[in-house]
């Protein structure tokens, strides 16, 4: 299954500089999770978390002094209407993007780089190239300058929810790709005023595992109808059963080897001669009318 | 799925041989699972001379044996085991072997009709079969 987006959000504080806490959204189908965290690094990390409760994992970080950008994922294993991420920490000034996606069961980091720049109003991510196709690609920005917002990014990239610089919180925006050939990406963000501006991109790959079943017999089973023919040699060969059903036939010769069921069901028959040639367990039967005498002949070894 | 699967000639040898109490040859069950990526290119199906895989890949893999009913209560021989891509992989043939290496091929199937495509780090979850009949 491919990746695939199912809903996105965006958030920012409300002047607190401790708290951030996206719109809900329906995450109904997804099961992974992805956000991006723009916040003034002094005092470390922000904490991630989501209204159902999920575990978030930081897979990249681009800082340009005290100002940070991150790409943080979780698996979702509760989803549905009403759900929201959060960014906490004091003094951190959080604001963030959080996206959902389906297709990424077992889904692992592949890639990840970043870059920044100043006084500037476009950035490169920095150049990934995933390592198989198919693959989910995150693109996070954060940007300086109160009023700045992020406007739009290349390279084929959808632009999800921005949040804009306000005094108190960066510029910022998630952008996300769904490859299907594994194409080297540095996708560029542009945003409406020069300024320190930080980016960092992280791949996503989700590794299958195809159930395969193979099935030999070893052994046929060879039918014949009614029939009315004269059988000159009728024989089994290792792990094989021949069948007749009803006949009316003359046999010249019935041979049976190791291993060998020769069956012959209600039968006018006249051998020549019943031959036993094998090693051990043979025992070709005869039922029904058997209109002339029979003889053995063979050996056990 | 276009899947052609035998019991090669080694295996019904293998076979028989191991029906003694002490087998004199193939003393080794055919446990060691192989998959491959050289069927289509050679146009191979497979068959009861098989001794080898056209392009075997990946290390083999022991699978986990056991005796399971398909018609008459435990007439079929089954082993599962899963091998991982190393890199990006079209899988077309697969293989039982009674070694680690070498060309000891028990049981052959190509599945050139329906090739299964594997990234780095997909795998293939094989259970094969062998029915006596």
């Amino acid at each position: 299954m491919a990746w695939a987006p199912v809903a996105h959000a965006g958030g920012i504080t409300n002047g607190t500089g401790t708290t951030a806490t996206t719109s809900a959204l329906n995450s109904t189908g997804a099961n992974v999770g992805f956000v991006r965290v723009t916040y003034v690094n002094s005092g470390g990390d922000p904490t991630i978390s989501d209204s159902n409760g999920h575990t978030w994992t930081q897979r990249k970080k681009q800082s340009s002094g005290a100002d940070s950008v991150a790409i943080y994922s979780a698996p979702l294993s509760t989803v549905g209407a009403g759900h929201t991420a959060t960014a906490s920490l004091a003094g951190s000034f959080p604001d963030l993007s959080f996206a959902v996606f389906s297709g990424g069961a077992g889904f692992t980091l592949d890639q990840v780089n970043g870059a920044n720049g100043a006084a500037t109003t476009t950035q490169a991510t920095g150049s990934v190239t995933p390592t198989t196709p198919n693959q989910l690609i995150i693109s996070a920005v954060g940007a300086t300058v109160s009023t700045n917002t992020v406007a739009s990014i290349d390279s084929g990239q959808t632009l999800y929810d921005t949040t804009a610089a306000d005094g108190n919180n960066f510029a910022g925006g998630l952008a996300y790709e769904v490859q299907t050939t594994a194409t080297t990406r540095n996708p560029v963000f542009t945003v409406t005023q020069s300024s320190t501006v930080f980016a960092c991109i992280a791949t996503f790959k989700v590794s299958t595992t195809t159930n395969l079943t193979l099935t030999a017999t070893q052994g046929q089973t060879a039918t014949l109808a009614t029939v009315k023919t004269k059988v000159s040699a009728l024989s089994a060969t290792q792990g094989q059963t021949a069948t007749l059903g009803m006949v009316r036939m003359f046999i010249r010769t019935l041979t049976a080897t190791q291993g060998q069921a020769a069956t012959l069901g209600l039968k006018t028959i006249i051998p020549r001669k019943l031959t036993f040639t094998g090693s051990t367990d043979t025992s070709p039967s005869l039922t029904g009318r058997v209109s002339t005498a029979v003889s053995w002949t063979g050996s056990e070894s | 799925m276009g899947t052609a699967t035998v019991v090669t000639n080694l295996g019904k040898a293998m076979l028989a041989d191991r029906l003694r109490a002490s087998p004199g040859t193939y003393t080794v069950s055919p446990h060691f699972m192989a998959m491959g990526v050289g069927a289509s290119g050679a146009s191979r199906t497979a068959a009861v001379g098989d001794t080898a895989l056209t392009t075997e890949v990946e290390t083999r893999t022991s699978g986990t044996e056991s005796v399971v009913t398909t018609s008459v209560t435990n007439d079929t021989y089954q082993i599962v085991g899963t091998i991982t891509a190393t890199s990006s992989r079209s899988v077309d043939e697969f293989g039982l072997f009674t070694a680690s290496s070498g060309p000891s091929l028990g049981f052959s199937a190509t599945f050139t009709g329906a090739v299964i495509s594997l990234n780095s780090g997909d795998a293939i979850a094989f259970t094969a079969k062998i029915q006596l009949t």
